[in-house]
């Protein structure tokens, strides 16, 4: 549905279809390319196949036709490698987490890449010294805030130093100072050079920061680009956008 | 009491949650075989030490232990039962004595243990046996441990869903089975399929 550089994407999703066991096509022919160091929004309304399509990036799921390359390496040939650098942020952080403590939890990933411990440790001091949860690090994770459960997640995520990261539905169920606190932690993300993907409906309190989006319906990209010229297309397949707000404008970190 | 769920590490002060896993789950196999098999006369030596670790450990480990009471009465009518059946009054305190006790020391070794620590040791074990399948075995250790509290979670969640929703036990234990069992089973099926993503999305990967 994009434009296609001749230049090697991060990632390059050619034709990938997924069928559901009980026959219904969840996605249809999606084509994209994500970018190093691009920041895309991905909308659509509920059961769009939004979610689907990214848990195809690192081989969660399996597609029934396509395929998808993560820095060139087929994610059916290598699952490995598209774990290692695509980290995924899932909607409901308890399920994410897997581990007693937010230490354990954040250092599950790097112990699964194969790091020594001396390594391990150093990650897990650094990603928690930059989401500022070093005071919780001995708590159980299904015990924290919403927001301090949200940046436990994101530290798991980055203590795997992914090149890509996928929040899915990040602000569900953070209040305001909770989305602006996460805005800021993807903003830091993206200057640290990261490639960041959000799938999210609440286009006002992300997309000014957003270099291209695509949305999505009925497992199709019916519309990819930049997000001033995109805003027609995503209000047309239901999503909600504020009248008289330019995209510029449309974020919750951006209030004064 | 709420604030500590049954099988969650608590951080602790106790010469347990010092001691490293192999160690612990060998010494509280041993205190439990012989929770289990002692003659009354010599239990009180097990159960004295059960008792003393338990105390060691600190607060949070004897809620947790504290908070199973209701399996506790499970366990007293079970030795009501034997009580009865062996026409003695001691055999049936004994093997409720043998139950509580024996579900103290898996408190004990379930709130001291991290269980990426116990991942750990198991694997020093199985990497120098020779069966490939066996190397598996400490992933699903942990990992079906680590789902313990899940389960438990996941029934107060719903226990506090039925109540909101104005259901009150009556006395149809039937009834109440059914709401309780059908819906976790479904929960749980699906939690599983989550646990096996996040584990697979942070890069486990059991071939390895």
């Amino acid at each position: 549905m994009n434009s296609r550089k001749d230049s090697q994407p991060l990632i390059r999703i050619s034709g990938l279809s997924h069928r559901f066991p009980d026959g219904r096509l969840a996605l249809n022919s999606i084509n994209l390319d994500i970018e190093a160091d691009s920041f895309t929004v991905i909308c659509g309304e509920n059961g769009s196949g939004k979610t689907v399509l990214m848990r195809h990036l690192n081989g969660i799921l399996e597609p029934s036709a396509g395929e998808i390359s993560v820095s060139g390496i087929s994610v059916r040939k290598d699952p490995g490698n598209a774990c290692r650098k695509i980290g995924f942020v899932f909607q409901n952080s308890d399920t994410q987490f897997v581990a007693q403590t937010v230490r354990d939890d954040i250092a599950f990933g790097p112990e699964n890449l194969g790091l020594d411990s001396e390594c391990i440790s150093a990650r897990v001091s650094s990603v928690a010294s930059d989401l500022d949860i070093v005071t919780i690090l001995e708590k159980s994770p299904h015990r924290l805030s919403g927001g301090e459960k949200k940046k436990a997640a994101i530290a798991g995520v980055l203590a795997m130093e992914p090149a890509l990261i996928v929040f899915d539905e990040p602000f569900a169920g953070l209040d305001y100072r909770g989305v602006r606190m996460l805005i800021e932690k993807i903003l830091k993300l993206r200057k640290a050079g990261k490639a960041v993907i959000v799938i999210s409906h609440d286009l006002e309190k992300i997309l000014a920061h957003a270099d291209t989006l695509v949305v999505m319906a009925d497992g199709r990209i019916t519309g990819c680009g930049a997000p001033v010229d995109m805003l027609e297309t995503a209000a047309a397949y239901g999503m909600r956008i504020p009248a008289g707000v330019k995209v510029e404008s449309m974020s919750w970190y951006l209030d004064t | 009491m709420k604030d500590y769920r049954i099988f969650e590490y608590t951080g602790g002060p106790g010469i347990l949650h010092r001691t490293g896993p192999g160690p612990k789950l060998a010494g509280m196999i041993v205190l439990c075989i012989l929770l289990a098999i002692l003659q009354p006369l010599f239990l009180p030596i097990p159960a004295a030490l059960t008792i003393i670790l338990l105390l060691n450990s600190g607060k949070q480990v004897l809620i947790q232990f504290a908070s199973m009471w209701r399996l506790f009465v499970f366990f007293a009518l079970s030795g009501a039962v034997k009580g009865l059946t062996h026409s003695s009054v001691f055999a049936g305190l004994f093997f409720t004595l043998r139950l509580i006790l024996m579900s103290g020391v898996g408190v004990l070794f379930y709130s001291s243990t991290r269980l990426s620590r116990l991942r750990l040791s198991l694997s020093k074990v199985t990497a120098v046996l020779p069966f490939k399948s066996i190397k598996q075995l400490p992933d699903l250790i942990v990992m079906a441990l680590a789902f313990l509290p899940t389960i438990f979670r996941t029934v107060e969640e719903q226990k506090t869903a039925r109540y909101s929703r104005a259901f009150r036990n009556r006395g149809n234990i039937v009834k109440t089975i059914k709401l309780l069992s059908l819906p976790l089973l479904v929960h749980m099926l699906l939690k599983t399929e989550d646990a096996a993503d996040a584990w697979y999305s942070r890069g486990y990967n059991p071939e390895k």
